[in-house]
């Protein structure tokens, strides 16, 4: 199995509010709450303050999650509602007992924290083709230095370097592993602490 | 098709109101949690009434909510570098308040649609059930 961690540059940033309205529509929220957000999110603007009580001039934000604002996770939720880039072509993966049914997966998200999950080293390589295009859309790029991806069956893998669509991706041993949420996740070792 | 939303409650309000963080410093409307947490029966009244019009798309809606106030702070390194420093937005805490508001009445809506491999920010998805599903992931990877 192949395995990715992602790691979006700063992610937080660069939500746009249109894309959450936008979002909000596509999942069918009643047209007064949508109003309700877009109240929220509209006409935004910043200010400096500056030593001795000196403040800049207002500048307009359009973009940005606002640290402190409690619906800040509805927007960054809603950001990647429907991941389109998993398609069939990706065949059939993990299948899992998470929630109620069991079901395929290909991917596990925490917030910004993303991690890929395919079968074979092609199906990955189309995986990670995909996800790079469809996360530029929404404004989301790929920090690909940052980026790690393990396998579990091809050790010879190990210590090299997987290129996509011209990003470098670094393979680490699965004995060895990626960080995840401040955790260790190697797939021939599980995750430690 | 438009629904009536349903009023704010001055105990919804109350309810939401204790949530708030104490002990932040206020925006430029020099308002801080503590006031509003006085419960202040005029207060939370009036400031009900207000969220209920924005709701029902009252065309005077307060422009004050929405400056705030941008602060930088120095995370650690090298200072002469832009990428040490984090900017932060203080908001006024009515704007907060509202955004409460909004985010309890459509929460539940959301959380519907999600799929089960989203985590964060959800009800009983937290950092350690995904770190739970990663494992089994790793489980399966052996089989």
């Amino acid at each position: 199995m192949w395995t990715a961690s992602l790691d979006l540059e700063e992610a937080f940033d660069k939500v746009e509010y249109a894309s959450v309205i936008a979002c909000l529509e596509e999942a069918g929220i009643d047209e007064g709450y949508i109003d309700a957000v877009a109240f929220a999110y509209a006409d935004l603007s910043l200010y400096a303050g500056l030593e001795g009580g000196v403040r800049s001039r207002d500048v307009a934000v359009e973009r940005g999650v606002r640290q402190g604002d409690p619906s800040c996770s509805l927007s960054f939720v809603m950001k990647r509602l429907r991941p389109q880039w998993v398609s069939k072509k990706h065949g059939p993966e993990l299948k899992s007992d998470l929630g109620e049914e069991s079901k395929y997966i290909h991917y596990l998200a925490f917030a910004d924290d993303m991690t890929l999950f395919a079968q074979s080293k092609r199906a990955f390589k189309h995986m990670l083709a995909d996800v790079i295009p469809e996360l530029e859309a929404v404004g989301l790029r790929l920090n690909s230095d940052k980026c790690m991806v393990q396998c579990s069956e091809h050790t010879q893998y190990s210590q090299h370097q997987l290129t996509v669509d011209g990003k470098n991706f670094e393979v680490v041993s699965a004995d060895v592993g990626f960080k995840v949420l401040g955790t260790t996740f190697a797939l021939k070792n599980g995750t430690q602490k | 098709m438009r629904a009536c939303l349903p009023e704010v409650t001055a105990a919804e309000l109350c309810k939401l109101l204790q949530k708030l963080k104490k002990g932040r410093t206020s925006a430029a409307d020099g308002l801080i949690a503590e006031m509003l947490q006085m419960k202040c029966a005029e207060l939370v009244l009036a400031s009900a009434g207000l969220m209920t019009d924005i709701l029902d798309g009252f065309p005077e809606s307060p422009s004050s909510w929405k400056r705030s106030e941008f602060v930088v702070l120095f995370k650690k390194g090298n200072p002469g570098l832009r990428k040490n420093f984090r900017p932060i937005a203080i908001i006024p805490i009515l704007g907060k308040l509202y955004s409460s508001i909004v985010l309890s009445r459509v929460r539940s809506h959301i959380e519907e649609l999600l799929r089960v491999e989203k985590a964060g920010f959800r009800f009983g998805m937290g950092c350690s059930d995904h770190l739970q599903a990663l494992r089994l992931c790793a489980e399966k990877a052996k089989e």
